[in-house]
């Protein structure tokens, strides 16, 4: 039996806001609201938001300095060793994105979509497991939706929602924190783009996929105010400089 | 009078003078308003125009309306006062908002705006007779009148609270609300606004409060190194008293500043404003309030219908000062303003408030306001400074030639007018500050200015912690003690001088960024630390210098303070002390005779302060009548407690917008193709059923049936610890579960209460798959985490619940139509009760558990969220031939109760352990230790005090929550009904009962109190159906 499509939980959203929805990596996504260029544009003279729950999410436990050896080991030369701390990985090491640093005893990888590996069970982790260490790998991948918010207001938008300071200063580029947004808990990474040579802010909200439409409506109506637009993978990858079906998710890219 | 006779009355008071452009003065450089762009809007039905820049105060007030609002308690006519949003002189209802202060609302096209506690109108107010009705209601009337007649008061209180008050929710939104209750879905939503209210968070490093000079300049300074500087102002522009003032600025070289002298206030004010503007780093809120000073440099703003949290790790107060209110015979009517509400009528919005002003001062503010008018063309009929002895020199160059009678020595002893200034008599005093009999003075005017001496605006710093004491020698409260992390600078500190204000301002500021600054180094650092050690040194002398130059102003703070008013016996000429809930003299007087002589308990007793301005206006008359009265002085009486709010704020800015987070399972949306009825379960949405719970629960015993399980917790948890985790927070032994095996388990507490209950698979050695009940699942991760750390074990927990859809096929078919969806061996011997595998179900990989909460052959299915619709369509496809049907909540209860499965805090309470839950099997003695061991060890030799027991009901129904009664026939109480319903299968009612132990045993039985009725019921310890347990093992 094939594997079915995938629906993250915005589906029904993306289908209200008269998203067309193409099949990607196994997912089901909305590929353009208004179009890609007006999205853009949207984006980068206000905030844009986007579905980048289809990320690969791999949720890593363990003890501090097992967990820096782990990220040593698939991260050769840069870590992120603080609670706070995000790292890039090459792009030419895989499909993964980024390490978020939650805690001395908690990390999260984030990789762009792709076809899940045959697997039996939903416990099986989406990625490398062979590396011998004593870390816990847990597939987050259904278990964290995300919503990224991209441009000048997105910091604005937040602001309405969280107490935490998502200022430049407190957190940086890149970087992760996590607090409640809306009221539910969120792991938060800014991994600001770089679109027409200039600086584009750009928040990835990873929040348990039960809250995902709530917290989906709760960013659009604090965003509406600055006009917030629904984004596509298209218009995503165009900002992020990227071919299109391969690049879902905002932020951070080699 | 001749300006009663030069125009002609319309019915709002106006003449037609003072309506349309006559309000306004001639156009002068600094006014905030553009005559080029006219706005529109709406008062009490008719059409009002203003300009943009305009509030809806400054619009009104320039079109002739004179009366704002009635007084809370009098009905008095009450006019424009301080034109800063202060007091409670101009609220309004705009747009069904009530108790806006229209002075500082700005107009917008097509807002409309009505006058609130009033009836029929404002000029002409039915409850203003209550006046009449004065001297029967003292001070104290409603605890001396009501506590003998305690039932009169509640028959009389609402009509009194609709009298008082200050305003109401519109006659529309009661409206609205009326008919939304009643459920009809057209009414139409209410005006309130045309936003919502919501929220927003702020950061700072140094949060400013306060945009007057010195406000910017502690920003400017606070900004040196560096730190996120966020400058908080309540006006719509930066600048403070320099906006309206019209003096030349003079300031001390030692301030660095003084290349500024020589300017225009106003233009000082732009140039900071500019200033600010450019600096990088430096963020402004104007037009928004700070209400409020709390731990941790948290501070409360209201910005119109936003509530903005900002905490800062550094903040400096700067939020001025305000002119002292005198206390004088009818100083609450319209045309009373202080100097600084008149300058900033005729400065920034270019209305005219008079053609004949009244000066009284007792300093130098008056000359100001005196050059102001002259300048506006507006008539001065006197000018009367109070202190005694004072040169005039000054004032006659200004004012010579132009009619106004110069006085020294005298003061306001009363207004002549009724509902606006019609005239105003001035009584001589004496060096002492005494009224001298027989000296009095009637002057006409029609606008009365009090260019009283300032009074510190000591509310936040007092919240902040500090200690504000009063100084004899400056005249007013001086702010000392300050917590480390907070500064203060400007007029509210009680020093009223714009150079030593900028010396301060800059110590503040420089204070605010070295802290910021500690453990750096580097030369801009070191110039900083330099300077503010300068600056510090300046500002010593400074303030000397002032304090001399206050001693040379001879001030009679006895006048200045408490000012003429009528004293004991004349409350029919009624002098205001507090006028927001309109306090007069001589209750306070009499209310201190009484024996509220306690500055606190007389606040308490006479609510003096305690209205929207919040002993703004009158802290100071209250404490210097109170002092004058005790005999004590001032420093002595001290001053009451100030606490946030520090102005009013709405209910809706504090609730904010509505969050109430929700959670969806990943089959939610099937649930609403199939008409499900939804109900919420804790944040989730469940459905309730989805047609006849009958039916369903017919095809669950029947045929087969699936019902989302998606709100389960489930936890992930490994380790090598992982066995002896368990084994501890866990009342059964986890250890020896074979991998692949379920176990039912529970988790108590110290004191042996049961907590939550769930199953416990072994997927592997070290690796544990946990379900939880839906609402505990947050709670078990923490007390899981709790233990690890407490433990030091190998374990770590991650929460999968939204990661997972699952449902429960069950049913005698649920074999049959999982065989059409997955290779996996799930015959009874491959695959029996209370085991698990994982592997494909549809395709999709999955964690199946054989478990039977209904009591039925039955699957749980574990399965990645993101497959959940297509896994419910699979299911239902592969189901049809066997008649397969969604179940929900409500025919899972029956279907469980059946069996007696407990669902925990239904069957369970804050007390119940699991003797009492009928389940000692589940707590394992022979463990070393375990959560609540030593509590259940002695519960289990003592015996339990209650004990869940089955019941089956003769006849009748019971209900959750019923009665429950011994059968002895007396009317003992045992016991509580924990759930009951109908069951199919038994045909009767079926429930779980608390009771009494001892109170019955097995086939005993109880009585329940149903509907007023008390039944029988045979009371049952095994299950109601299928008790051997052969179908779900099957």
């Amino acid at each position: 039996m094939n594997p079915p499509t995938r629906l993250t939980a915005l589906y029904h959203r993306h289908l209200a806001l008269g998203g067309t929805m193409v099949e990607s990596e196994g997912w089901l996504l909305p590929e353009r609201y208004a179009g890609p260029e007006e999205e853009i544009e949207a984006a980068l003279g206000s905030v844009g938001l986007f579905d980048c729950s289809a990320s690969v999410k791999v949720d890593v436990r363990g003890e501090g300095s097992e967990i820096d050896g782990f990220l040593g080991e698939i991260l050769p030369g840069e870590t992120a060793r603080r609670p706070g701390d995000v790292a890039a990985y090459p792009s030419d090491a895989g499909s993964m994105r980024y390490v978020c640093r939650l805690t001395d005893e908690h990390a999260l990888l984030v990789s762009r979509p792709r076809h899940a590996p045959p697997r039996t069970s939903p416990l099986e982790p989406e990625t490398d497991t062979s590396l011998n260490r004593r870390v816990y790998l847990t597939n987050a991948t259904s278990v964290l939706a995300g919503i990224a918010l991209i441009g000048p207001a997105a910091s604005h938008v937040l602001r309405k929602l969280s107490s935490v300071d998502v200022s430049l200063e407190a957190l940086p580029d890149p970087g992760c924190t996590e607090g409640a947004v809306a009221g539910v808990r969120c792991a938060m990474v800014r991994t600001d783009l770089r679109v027409r040579e200039r600086r584009v802010d750009s928040f990835d909200l990873y929040v348990g996929r039960g809250y995902a439409e709530y917290l989906w409506d709760a960013v659009s109506e604090a965003g509406r105010e600055f006009r917030i637009a629904p984004i596509g993978t298209t218009a995503c990858s165009s900002m992020l400089g990227l071919p299109a079906k391969t690049r879902v998710g905002a932020g951070l890219e080699g | 009078m001749e300006e009663e006779k030069s125009g002609t009355h319309d019915r709002s008071g106006r003449t037609r003078r003072e309506t349309g452009e006559d309000g306004r003065v001639e156009r002068r450089p600094g006014e905030e308003i553009d005559r080029s762009r006219p706005v529109a809007f709406d008062f009490e039905g008719k059409r009002f125009s203003g300009y943009e820049g305009d509030t809806l105060a400054s619009a009104l007030y320039a079109s002739g309306l004179r009366i704002f609002t009635r007084s809370s308690k009098y009905h008095r006519a009450r006019g424009l006062f301080c034109v800063s949003g202060r007091c409670a002189n101009c609220m309004v209802n705009v747009n069904g908002r009530p108790n806006v202060r229209a002075c500082v609302e700005p107009i917008r096209e097509g807002t409309v705006v009505k006058h609130q506690n009033a009836w029929p109108s404002l000029d002409h107010d039915v409850y203003s007779s209550i006046e009449r009705m004065g001297r029967f209601m003292p001070v104290g009337f409603y605890y001396k009148t009501f506590i003998n007649f305690p039932w009169e008061w509640k028959r009389v209180r609402s009509s009194m609270r609709k009298l008082a008050g200050l305003g109401s929710l519109d006659d529309e939104l009661a409206d609205w609300k009326k008919s939304a209750e009643s459920g009809d879905p057209r009414s139409p939503s209410p005006r309130m606004d045309d936003k919502a209210f919501d929220q927003e968070f702020m950061h700072a490093d140094v949060a400013v409060v306060g945009g007057g000079p010195a406000g910017i300049f502690a920003a400017l300074e606070a900004g040196r190194l560096g730190a996120r500087v966020v400058l908080v102002d309540d006006q719509a522009s930066l600048g403070g008293h320099l906006r309206y003032d019209d003096g030349e600025i003079r300031l001390e070289p030692s301030t660095g500043e003084g290349r500024y002298s020589g300017r225009r206030a106003s233009q000082l004010a732009n140039e900071l404003s500019d200033a600010v503007s450019q600096r990088e780093g430096l963020t402004v809120v104007s037009g928004a309030t700070v209400f409020g000073l709390y731990e941790s440099n948290l501070l409360g703003l209201v910005r119109g219908n936003r509530l903005i949290k900002l905490r800062a790790k550094q903040v400096v107060i700067s939020t001025g000062a305000h002119e002292r209110f005198s206390v004088f015979r009818n100083n609450d009517i319209p045309g009373v303003f202080p100097a600084s509400g008149l300058q900033r009528l005729i400065r920034l919005y270019g209305v005219r408030p008079g053609r004949s002003v009244a000066i009284l001062t007792d300093g130098d503010v008056g000359l100001d306001v005196a050059r102001t008018l002259i300048g506006a063309g507006i008539g001065v009929s006197v000018y009367a400074d109070s202190r005694t002895g004072v040169d005039l020199d000054e004032p006659q160059r200004v004012l010579g030639g132009t009619g106004a009678v110069i006085l020294s020595g005298y003061a306001i002893i009363e207004s002549l007018g009724k509902k606006k200034v019609e005239g105003a008599t001035l009584v001589r005093i004496d060096e002492n500050g005494r009224a001298i009999e027989g000296s009095e003075r009637k002057f006409v005017c029609d606008t009365i200015c009090l260019a009283n001496s300032l009074e510190a605006d000591t509310s936040l710093l007092y919240q902040a912690g500090c200690r504000t004491v009063y100084d004899v020698e400056v005249g007013d409260f001086i702010v000392s003690g300050h917590p480390a992390s907070v500064h203060s600078c400007g007029g509210a500190t009680g020093i009223h001088d714009l150079s030593t204000s900028l010396l301060q301002a800059k110590v503040a500021g420089l204070r605010a960024a070295v802290s910021l600054a500690e453990g750096r180094a580097g030369p801009e650092v070191k110039t900083a630390r330099d300077d503010l050690e300068t600056y510090s040194k300046d500002l010593r002398e400074s303030e000397s210098r002032y304090r001399e130059r206050v001693r040379a102003w001879k001030l009679k703070l006895s006048a200045a303070v408490s000012g003429y008013g009528g004293g004991r016996g004349a409350i029919a000429t009624k002098s205001f002390v507090c006028i927001c809930e309109d306090v007069v003299e001589e209750e306070v007087l009499r209310a201190i005779s009484e024996g509220f002589d306690d500055i606190e308990t007389l606040k308490r007793y006479s609510t003096l302060s305690t209205g929207p301005c919040q002993g703004k206006i009158c802290l100071l008359p209250s404490i210097g009548l109170c002092a004058r009265e005790t005999g004590k002085s001032i420093p002595q009486t001290g001053r009451t407690t100030s606490r946030p709010p520090y102005l009013p704020v709405t209910m809706g800015a504090l609730a904010g917008s509505e969050l109430h987070p929700t959670k969806l399972t990943a089959m939610h949306y099937k649930h609403l193709e199939l008409g499900a009825a939804m109900m919420d379960l804790g944040e989730w949405k469940r459905p309730h059923a989805y047609g006849p719970v009958g039916e369903e629960y017919a095809a669950v015993r029947g045929a087969v049936g699936v019902i989302d399980l998606g709100t389960l917790g489930r936890l992930d948890v490994r380790g090598k610890d992982t066995p002896r985790l368990l084994d501890f927070v866990y009342t059964h032994i986890f250890s020896r579960l074979q991998p692949g095996k379920s176990r039912y388990g529970v988790i108590c507490d110290d004191a042996g209460i049961i907590l939550d209950d769930g199953t416990v698979t072994r997927l592997s050695e070290d690796h544990y798959f946990v379900t939880t009940s839906t609402g505990n699942v947050d709670f078990v991760e923490q007390w899981l985490e709790w233990w690890i750390a407490a433990q030091n074990l190998d374990a770590h927990v991650t929460n999968l619940t939204d990661g997972l859809a699952a449902v429960n096929v069950a049913g005698p078919r649920a074999r049959d139509l999982l065989k059409k969806l997955t290779r996996i061996d799930i015959s009874n011997e491959a695959f029996p009760y209370m085991n698990s595998a994982e592997g494909l179900v549809a395709g999709v990989p999955s964690i199946l558990l054989r478990i039977g909460f209904v009591g039925e052959t039955g699957w749980e299915i574990h399965f990645p969220a993101e497959y959940g619709e297509y896994f419910w369509d699979a299911l239902m496809d592969a189901g049809k031939e066997f008649g397969v049907r969604p179940f929900g909540v409500e025919a899972q209860r029956v279907l469980r109760l059946d069996k007696k499965h407990i669902i925990v805090s239904q069957d369970t309470d804050a007390l119940s352990d699991p003797f009492e839950a009928d389940m000692p099997w589940i707590v394992k003695f022979e463990k070393d230790d375990f959560v609540g061991k030593a509590a259940l060890a002695a519960i289990k030799r003592a015996g339990p005090r209650r004990i869940l027991v089955g019941f089956v009901m003769d006849a009748g129904m019971a209900h959750d929550g019923d009665q429950v009664y011994s059968s002895d026939g007396g009317d003992k109480l045992i016991g509580a009904v924990t759930s009951a319903r109908l069951s199919p299968s038994v045909g009767r009612c079926v429930g779980l009962a608390l009771v009494s132990s001892g109170s019955t045993r097995d086939d005993g039985s109880l009585r329940i109190m149903t509907q007023g009725k008390l039944s029988e019921a045979r009371v049952t310890l095994r299950p109601f159906y299928d008790p051997d347990g052969k179908r779900l093992r099957s």
